[in-house]
């Protein structure tokens, strides 16, 4: 990869620093200004006398030369480095920070949003000391979540990449993220840069390349989040990149996946705790709607790609009252992987077909909500344990039809 | 009088074989146009098969929509189809050539007007096809997105968009063959302003109250129906 760094000059920069934590600009760089100079104080608090460097990554071409940067500059005397890489697009972030940890030898490097952060520096120790000290190369900070929040990751995200990389990573979607050098150099050095920018860069990307390098993981929690996170205006298109990336790495690592079995824990600092949620649970009717609705008009699509005793378990679910709305987990988990199998094929226009699943998964949405609604925390773990339970139990059927697709044709 | 019978018959005869004398070499040249023809056919079917299959053809068909099933017959994909249509294509365009190698005057200005006719054919018939894949693409398109916006209406929608497209392939292909003149594009300009003038009147009448609201909402500076702000039910779902 070519290494091209365009920092705004720094006299004061150190030169071998032992942390780089990078802001991403896009999409407010005044925020991603502000976020940097507080973490670059938090980082001297939290690291006396180790020298650290904190950035706004940039991946708009024109770099450190835009009027906003002008203008941030000159209203302070201190303003943070804006680097440019060699890569553009709101993706940009994470391999400019890996070329600026690698080129300045830097042992540890973070990827952090720009958010209101605690004052007390602990929170930057916490997250960082497992790389600089334990021995980690990857480090997922984790947030204090309700029981609801995170649906997608809850149900999706985080039992598929444990059943198939068999690493029990609570929030692998977080956008954030603290590597060591090591992993940056083998990230940095990855041909699906070149090959594959679509996918290359993004945050389950990288999480999936590390738990199929089998490197050390760890995962932290840093209390609740600072602000909720940003929720997507149209969910079919956000489900749809989701399994993308999820399905795309599953099909480059499919050697390996298909050895692992079970799961096991990955080291966790700090404590899990549930954030405060809202009074109310959300509405299960319109989510109820919207699986009958698909199940109405997708099901000759669907009949292409799930197996007939799918389609009869899922015509079997009844609908009515909403709030008795159930749906197995196993055929959950077996909708998934036929759809996985259905993406490795191409048995139709891949946009077109991790959308055409919103129905079918706003529908687990609201069985999800109905079950764990009057749940405890501790109970309402159980219940993900139990969905991601029936994830690993299912992965001979996937293992299966990845193999033999043919076999269970419809 | 059997003298004149004899004479009559070796004069018939030899105007026969004067005849099949003159045109012979016309007829074995008539046959030899038509067994290349059908050999070049079978010979093109099978280098279409192959070279279809190995840049993934009836993938990519199924991909778009035009075939929904993975379990074909073994002669029922795509690829098969489009080698046997050229077959076809080749065969007739040797029948055509072979007319014309023959030299009957009626025969050749039927081969000529049929040699003529077939380049016509054949981009129309790729027009259709083209616009058939489209069609069936956007239709699912259609269909998953409006699902997804919880359209109840979603299949008519759908519908009306693949019979859209349909119709405008149709009308192209035909315009291109030179099959009915003006009449296809007249007949797919009313249809589309038929629909356009249908829907409408649809709006205005039916719809009139609502757009009157979003019209005031508009005005007041209030948030729809799903924007940030008035959130429904199934929005305070935190899917990240």
């Amino acid at each position: 990869m070519s290494l091209v760094l365009e920092p705004s000059s720094r006299p004061s920069e150190p030169s071998g620093p032992d942390v780089v934590v990078g802001v991403p600009a896009e999409p407010d760089r005044m925020a991603a200004t502000e976020a940097a100079l507080a973490l670059e104080t938090g980082l001297k608090e939290a690291f006396p006398g180790r020298p650290a460097l904190a950035v706004v990554l940039t991946g708009d071409p024109n770099g450190a030369a835009t009027p906003e940067t002008a203008l941030a500059s000159a209203e302070r005397d201190h303003p943070p480095a804006i680097y440019t890489g060699g890569h553009t697009g709101p993706q940009a972030a994470l391999p400019t920070l890996l070329e600026i940890a690698v080129a300045r030898d830097a042992p540890a490097c973070a990827l952090l949003q720009p958010l209101p952060r605690p004052s007390d520096p602990r929170w930057l120790r916490a997250l960082l000391e497992p790389v600089l000290t334990g021995g980690f190369d990857l480090v997922v900070p984790s947030y204090a979540r309700g029981r609801l929040d995170g649906v997608l990751v809850t149900g999706i995200v985080y039992p598929l990449t444990r059943a198939l990389f068999g690493q029990r990573l609570r929030q692998p979607l977080g956008r954030e993220l603290v590597l060591s050098r090591r992993l940056a150099q083998h990230l940095l050095s990855d041909t699906e840069w070149r090959t594959d920018p679509e996918h290359a860069g993004e945050d389950l990307w990288c999480v999936t390349k590390a738990l199929a390098r089998e490197v050390r993981i760890a995962q932290v929690f840093i209390g609740p989040r600072p602000r909720p996170a940003p929720q997507p205006s149209d969910v079919s298109e956000a489900l749809a990149r989701v399994l993308d990336i999820l399905f795309h790495e599953m099909e480059v690592h499919a050697h390996y996946w298909q050895r692992v079995r079970g799961s096991e824990a990955v080291a966790t600092f700090g404590e899990e705790r549930l954030a405060e949620e809202p009074a109310s649970a959300p509405a299960v009717a319109p989510l109820v709607d919207a699986f009958a609705l698909g199940w109405r008009d997708l099901r000759p699509l669907w009949s292409s790609i799930l197996p007939p005793q799918t389609l009869l378990a899922l015509q079997r679910i009844p609908r009515t009252p909403p709030e008795a709305f159930r749906m197995p987990d196993a055929i959950w988990a077996r909708v998934l992987y036929d759809f996985a199998v259905a993406w490795r094929f191409k048995l139709m226009e891949r946009r077109q077909l991790l959308r055409s699943l919103t129905p079918i998964y706003l529908g687990w949405v609201a069985s999800y909500v109905n079950e764990v609604g009057p749940l405890g925390p501790d109970a309402a773990d159980e219940r993900v344990e139990r969905l991601c339970s029936a994830f690993e139990d299912e992965k001979r059927y996937l293992i299966s039809r990845w193999r033999w697709p043919d076999r269970f044709n419809p | 009088m059997w003298e004149r019978v004899q004479a009559v018959l070796d004069e018939a005869f030899a105007r026969l074989g004067a005849v099949i004398a003159a045109d012979l070499p016309g007829i074995v040249a008539m046959l030899i146009v038509l067994v290349s023809a059908i050999v070049a056919a079978f010979v093109i079917r099978a280098i279409l098969r192959t070279v279809l299959t190995r840049v993934g053809f009836d993938r990519r068909a199924r991909e778009l929509g035009m075939t929904t099933r993975r379990d074909l017959g073994p002669r029922q994909e795509p690829s098969w189809i489009v080698a046997r249509f050229a077959f076809w294509l080749v065969v007739v365009a040797g029948i055509a050539l072979a007319l014309e190698v023959l030299g009957a005057s009626t025969m050749t200005a039927f081969g000529l007007s049929l040699l003529v006719f077939l380049p016509k054919l054949v981009v129309g018939a790729l027009i259709l096809l083209v616009g058939i894949g489209v069609a069936r693409f956007l239709e699912r398109s259609a269909l998953i997105n409006a699902v997804n916006q919880q359209i109840r209406q979603a299949r008519l929608i759908a519908l009306a968009v693949k019979w859209l497209v349909l119709v405008l392939a149709a009308a192209m292909a035909l315009e291109h063959v030179g099959i009915g003149g003006e009449l296809p594009t007249l007949a797919f300009a009313i249809v589309v302003g038929g629909i356009v003038l249908a829907v409408a009147l649809a709006v205005g009448l039916g719809a009139r109250e609502a757009v009157s609201r979003a019209l005031d909402r508009e005005a007041r500076g209030e948030a729809r129906p799903g924007e940030p702000g008035t959130p429904a039910p199934e929005d305070k779902v935190q899917h990240l």
